[in-house]
């Protein structure tokens, strides 16, 4: 696989967001990284240390990672200084002879750090967005602004969903012709339906996601009583943990629903699938999404799904899987009924149709394929020298914003001159590459001329 | 039999490594950081003229005096607790791993591990201060746990030698700790 | 070409449809306002400056020995007596019925008010005797502004609280009436400041909503009462106090609307959804 290939790219994957922490980036980043490996491209990953998580770790297939001691302010962000992180991200860059850095997620302040940097040091980027951001509020403007400054000058974008795509397009001011659409994945092997699991005298229904306002818990605080009160032989199954808990079991106590509305707190990803095939119907209740995942390993297990017609989620699932309701207590209410009364007629299709029709939708290895192809357009692209990167800072941002950064572009060029004069590129080590079938971790290596390379720690 | 071969540190100072070996199953490592005293010696000049000029502006030879007794003092400590100028490594087949760092003022100090508690030595990957750097290490066995490590010892910490030296030490360990495994019966020094 | 993610679409992913933006939309929520109903919003600012001007003159007058205790007392006895029984005739008594407050609690709160102030008034006499004027004018100047700053015009932000606004107006009182010479003084001028901007406040919110008319005239007097009073102390601070005035109540509803339409807000499908029912009735 790998040998044929003419350009086999060295990507470093840069987010704040990986293993040991938990959430859609992160699987993202992990499954993306394994199927490029896969496909023949040396991947690595750098993250932020997770408490005592520091060093370099190998994953599955030769999966490196690089957990960077720097200090997390926010969220799982790290602080950001534009400056502090040049000197290590500069060394991997160039121990591990990387030609792309792709970013994750416009949360995470490393990745906007890693862009800037490697902009500075001449490699190409490309950016993923995962969140959808809104226009009003001053707190929005202030990080659409930095977007615009970070994207500005970025090779190519990556959005999960159309929707997704045009919310980057307004929000950077960018080109929409180099941003592309390349949705999530779910691996269709973890999510297989079980109908033997359910209860059929019952109607369940399940929903898994985190307890914040964003996810729309209040508006399930309002469903839960409308329709026990209507159906008695109703149950719910709530699985996640977070803030909007309280407001659930305040509902729970006063319509006495202990025996019909089960709150499971924080689930494991694995324990995710054995909690939808206990269920009939899903239901989401989001405000806002820009790809949901949960809905597709939903119907991946053989729901019928419910959910707020909101972000990119329209754009997720056929109209025969997916039943579309406006973002209040009564439309949500009344789409469940219209589920209880399909399913009642026995008119809905079966869990193994639904899951035959949904595992062709989405694979990590389309979405590898895909992003492959962004990477050998960026390939072909140039970088843009200081000058004109400059030029594009002061053009594209505004003039106060544009000629702030393009100082902060030239204090880092200095800094990494001067790193570079510390420490010439050519006494950094080049890192052994253990990554894909021929790496340092296959048996035929061992045998070979050069010294093994062994982890530190047995737990990782 | 000694031989001498250059190699540069992490941070790009030219290092030497020297290779003694005594039998098949007895071999020493030295790594000596090089010309480092040309640097080492410029520093109480530096303080001494700094003096100088704090003393012709306070016109105070307590400065002066001072000067020399803190350089003098300073130095003692550098070269007595900080300044390694050679560290060795001993691997005897039989009997264990010595490793041995010596101070430039003469002062030694040495560890020994016995070869039942070396489970192997790895070349590990870790960031140092704003680098990522190789390091030479060993794994010492965890009494309880026969797979597992109970500690890891890192090597050469203050010369800090790039990867290819590392290699080469690494491989001539190797080849003293498959000998031992293959016969592990057979006595060490010949 | 279709905006469904499902399907393999023999486009490339940076393609870029006819469609692509078409559910943008601009200025949903924008209000056009009216010039003249912003003026009539404006008379709260108003009003609230011309207060803390009157209160500033009213010390004045007493430090400068030009306005007795007895006869300020008087007069904000008589037309507190006067607004206390506006407040009930404007809406005919129904806000005192809502809120189910007997006329005896007001009784009451006012005279151990009243009575406390009086107690302390030789405290607050001699309490920052040991800080200098210049700090205490500083402090007064800066805890006015603050009352002005925070004071609840309405507005549904964050910034606004009343009771802050009333602590930093009390404590500006506090200070200015440890300068006045006597005891009675200090007490007077306390008092006063209650009323002016704790108790009238009320009153006109209460006028305003009852009856807009009747407001604009009471605020245009008031405000012209305050120049007046600030000419015979100095013309210039009056000519720039009327510009202030002019402006608030002119320039600036004049300035938001010319600016409102330069407005540029954008929606589309990736705005948060809000949840516009009350929730409230579940819990």
């Amino acid at each position: 696989l790998g040998a044929g290939r003419p350009a086999a790219h060295c990507v470093c994957m840069v987010s704040d967001f990986f293993y040991p922490n938990m959430g859609g980036v992160e699987s993202h980043v992990y499954q993306l990284s394994q199927c490029l490996i896969e496909r023949g491209h040396k991947v690595l990953v750098v993250t932020h240390a997770y408490g005592h998580r520091k060093g370099v770790r190998y994953l599955t297939s030769g999966l490196k990672v690089y957990y960077l001691p720097l200090k997390v302010m926010y969220n799982q962000s790290t602080a950001t200084t534009l400056f502090h992180s040049l000197p290590l991200l500069r060394c991997i860059f160039v121990r591990e002879r990387v030609t792309i850095v792709h970013a994750h997620s416009s949360f995470s302040a490393m990745a906007h750090d890693a862009l800037f940097h490697a902009k500075t040091m001449g490699l190409r980027t490309v950016f993923t967005d995962h969140s959808l951001f809104g226009f009003a509020d001053v707190s929005s403007v202030l990080t659409n602004k930095l977007l615009t400054v970070s994207l500005c000058d970025t090779n190519h974008i990556i959005c999960v969903s159309y929707t997704s795509k045009e919310n980057t397009v307004l929000r950077a001011a960018l080109d929409p012709r180099i941003v592309s659409v390349i949705p999530n994945a779910v691996d269709p092997t973890d999510f297989t339906p079980d109908p033997s699991r359910r209860d059929d005298s019952t109607v369940t229904i399940v929903v898994v996601s985190r307890l914040v306002y964003r996810k729309g818990i209040d508006l399930l605080s309002g469903i839960i009583p409308e329709l026990c009160q209507k159906h008695p032989e109703l149950h719910f199954i709530v699985g996640g943990e977070g803030p909007k808990r309280i407001i659930l079991e305040e509902v729970r106590e006063r319509y006495q629903l202990h025996d019909r509305v089960r709150l499971l707190g924080g689930l494991e990803h694995q324990d995710v699938r054995n909690v939808l095939v206990q269920g009939h119907i899903f239901l989401n209740t989001s405000l806002t999404e820009a790809f949901c995942m949960a809905i597709v390993e939903a119907a991946s297990c053989g729901l019928q799904v419910v959910s707020t017609r909101v972000g990119g989620i329209p754009e997720v699932l056929p109209e025969n899987l997916i039943i579309l309701c406006e973002p209040s207590v009564k439309s949500l209410c009344d789409g469940i009924e219209k589920a209880i009364a399909k399913l009642r007629s026995g008119t809905l299709p079966s869990p193994e149709t639904v899951h035959n029709e949904v595992k062709t939708f989405y694979t990590w290895r389309n979405v590898a394929e895909r992003t492959e192809k962004v990477y050998d357009r960026v390939a072909d692209e140039v970088v843009l020298p200081m000058n004109e990167r400059l030029d594009r800072l002061m053009t594209h941002c505004g003039p106060v914003t544009g000629c702030i950064f393009a100082f902060l572009a030239v204090l880092n060029f200095l800094l990494l001159a001067f790193l570079r004069w510390m420490t010439p590129d050519s006494i950094i080590d080049v890192a052994i590459d253990a990554t894909g079938p021929k790496g340092a971790w296959t048996k035929q290596y061992f045998c070979g001329k050069k010294g093994r390379v062994k982890e530190e720690l047995p737990n990782s | 039999m000694a031989e001498e071969r250059r190699f540069r540190s992490a941070s790009g100072a030219p290092i030497a490594l020297r290779r003694r070996q005594h039998s098949a199953s007895c071999r020493e490592r030295g790594a000596r950081p090089r010309l480092q005293l040309r640097s080492l010696s410029a520093a109480p000049p530096r303080v001494w003229l700094a003096a100088y000029g704090l003393f012709a502006l306070s016109e105070n030879s307590m400065v002066l005096s001072a000067a020399i007794v803190i350089t003098l003092i300073g130095l003692i400590i550098y070269l007595h607790f900080v300044k390694i100028d050679q560290e060795s490594l001993l691997v005897i087949g039989s009997l264990g791993i010595q490793v041995t760092s010596s101070y430039a003022s003469g002062k030694e100090s040495t560890t020994f591990i016995e070869m039942g508690r070396v489970k192997d030595v790895v070349i590990n990957e870790a960031i140092h201060m704003q680098k990522v750097i190789y390091y030479l290490c060993i794994l010492l066995q965890d009494p309880e746990d026969p797979q597992g490590v109970s500690e890891v010892v890192p090597l050469f910490q203050s010369s800090k030698p790039r990867l290819d030296c590392l290699i080469e030490v690494y491989k001539s360990c190797q080849e003293i700790l498959e000998q031992r495994k293959t016969a592990p019966q057979s006595s060490g020094i010949k | 070409w279709q905006k469904v993610l499902y399907e393999r679409q023999p486009f490339p992913d940076n393609y870029v449809d006819q469609r692509f933006l078409e559910e943008l939309r601009k200025n949903v929520h924008a209000r056009q306002y009216r010039y003249q109903a912003v003026v009539f919003q404006s008379g709260v600012v108003v009003q609230q400056l011309c207060s803390v001007c009157v209160f500033v003159l009213t010390w004045w007058y007493m430090d400068a020995g030009m306005l007795s205790p007895h006869g300020l007392f008087g007069a904000a006895l008589v037309s507190s007596l006067l607004g206390y029984v506006l407040f009930d005739a404007v809406d005919g008594g129904a806000g005192r019925w809502a809120s189910g407050r007997t006329r005896w609690a007001d009784l009451k709160s006012t005279l151990v008010f009243a009575a406390f102030t009086y107690g302390f008034s030789p405290v607050l006499k001699t309490l920052t005797e040991s800080i200098s004027t210049d700090t205490i004018y500083a402090m007064s100047a800066l805890m006015l502004l603050g009352h002005l700053i925070f004071f609840d015009y309405g507005a549904n932000a964050a910034i606004v609280s009343s009771t802050l606004s009333l602590n930093m107006a009390i404590f500006a009182s506090v200070c200015l009436a440890s300068r006045l010479p006597r005891s009675l003084h200090a007490f007077v001028m306390v008092t006063f400041a209650m009323q002016i901007f704790a108790l009238w406040p009320m009153l006109q919110k209460k006028l305003k909503a009852q009856t807009p008319r009747c407001y604009v005239g009471v605020t245009v007097l008031f405000a012209l009462a305050a120049l007046a009073g600030l000419a015979t102390v100095s013309s210039v601070g009056a000519v720039l106090f009327a510009s202030l005035l002019l402006a608030i109540s002119c320039l600036c509803p004049y300035c938001l609307i010319r600016l409102q339409l330069l407005k540029d807000n954008i929606h589309g499908p990736w705005d948060e959804a809000e949840i516009k029912e009350d929730l409230s009735r579940f819990l």
